[in-house]
């Protein structure tokens, strides 16, 4: 039963990734089969098009991975970026405070003068 | 197989393939040729993943006040022009405050403090000391962690470089050394040859001193002695009739001379 774990994949590089294809391994890159970018796609594709990505809880924490660290890399890592990068983060987690909170004072909306 | 831990799987994985194993890495120069070999063979795929970037170099992409990217902005264009951008924003924020969505709260205003630091960091002195933090703070830790120990081992290496010419110079002069020695020895017993000689002539001269007054002495003690007895002996044959006659001449002589003075 110690051994369940032997055959996962966790905190390892995805099975597509092949360092004599793909080279150095880049974060903010994904290594399996090309798509259509979301951008371009007509509104009766979406659906076929979400089945052919990967849902799973992995899948998903790979999206999210690849795209904190490719907003880093145009936004904070390149030259002149002059603290954009912050500004984004706290721009976004500004935003999930204010939907954390908005239920905060909603009793006041009813009162006369709020 | 069963028993294997994870560890031991990993590092299996880590393991070259056979035809590889006589440069498999656990020398550097080895590791370096292994990983060309892997990143750079005949299967890499450069067109669509090209080898790595350092983002230091890449520019960053064009934004429009402050944090909104250029693209964003221009991707609305086509769909509600030029000025798209701003109406949605603008617009949508008093579109939610009339729907009672956004509400102003105590915290609105740190929008406006935080406005107000933004114009505070736009002044000239303010800006120029901001500008400078960041260059004061890394040359101070350069200088700290990196010039400085450079420097003292540069010097420590010169003073060393200098004790050292000093020593060779000073093995140079030794010869002389010896030769300061030897003169230093010569005047020691020339100090000591005169001191005798002095000695000497004091020793001499004290004992013809000595000799001199002996004789001088003598002669004095001589001298008085015949003094004093020829005087005792001239007075003891002093008689009284002979010094009658001599006050007698004395007072004739002094008659005659008062006749011929002048007074």
């Amino acid at each position: 039963m110690g051994n369940a774990l032997n055959n996962t994949n966790l905190g390892g590089f995805p099975k597509e990734y092949n360092p004599r294809i793909h080279g150095a391994y880049q974060a903010d890159r994904f290594y399996g089969t090309p798509d259509k970018p979301f951008s371009s796609l007509k509104v009766n594709e979406v659906f076929q098009w979400l089945n052919r990505r990967d849902m799973s809880l992995t899948g998903i924490a790979r999206f999210y991975s690849r795209k904190l660290y490719s907003h880093q890399r145009r936004y904070h890592l390149s030259a002149g970026s002059k603290g954009v990068g912050f500004v984004h983060f706290a721009l976004f987690f500004s935003f999930l405070g204010f939907i954390r909170a908005y239920k905060h004072d909603r009793h006041l909306d009813d009162g006369k003068y709020h | 197989p069963v028993g294997t831990t994870r560890r031991q799987m990993i590092e299996k994985s880590f393991e070259a393939p056979e035809d590889e194993k006589d440069i498999a890495p656990f020398d550097l120069k080895k590791q370096w040729a292994w990983a060309n070999k892997v990143l750079f063979g005949p299967q890499r795929d450069m067109k669509n993943y090209p080898s790595y970037v350092d983002p230091g170099t890449v520019p960053r992409p064009e934004i429009v006040h402050k944090f909104v990217p250029r693209s964003l902005f221009d991707a609305m264009v086509p769909y509600s022009g030029v000025t798209g951008f701003y109406v949605l924003s603008v617009g949508g924020v008093f579109a939610l405050v009339g729907k009672g969505v956004i509400v102003s709260t105590y915290a609105l205003s740190y929008f406006f403090y935080f406005g107000i630091a933004w114009a505070f960091t736009k002044l000239p002195p303010v800006r120029r000391f901001l500008d400078n933090r960041v260059p004061q703070l890394t040359n101070r830790l350069n200088e700290m962690y990196y010039v400085g120990p450079i420097q003292q081992k540069k010097d420590h290496i010169s003073a060393c470089i200098a004790a050292a010419q000093q020593t060779k110079d000073m093995i140079q002069q030794l010869p002389k050394l010896y030769d300061v020695q030897i003169e230093n020895v010569d005047l020691q017993l020339e100090n000591n040859y005169r001191d005798r000689l002095k000695q000497a002539f004091t020793e001499v001269k004290s004992r013809l001193d000595c000799q001199v007054a002996l004789a001088a002495t003598k002669a004095e003690l001589e001298k008085d002695y015949m003094i004093d007895w020829i005087t005792n002996q001239v007075v003891q044959n002093i008689t009284p009739d002979l010094e009658k006659k001599n006050i007698q001449s004395c007072l004739a002589q002094l008659q005659t001379l008062s006749k011929s003075a002048k007074i």
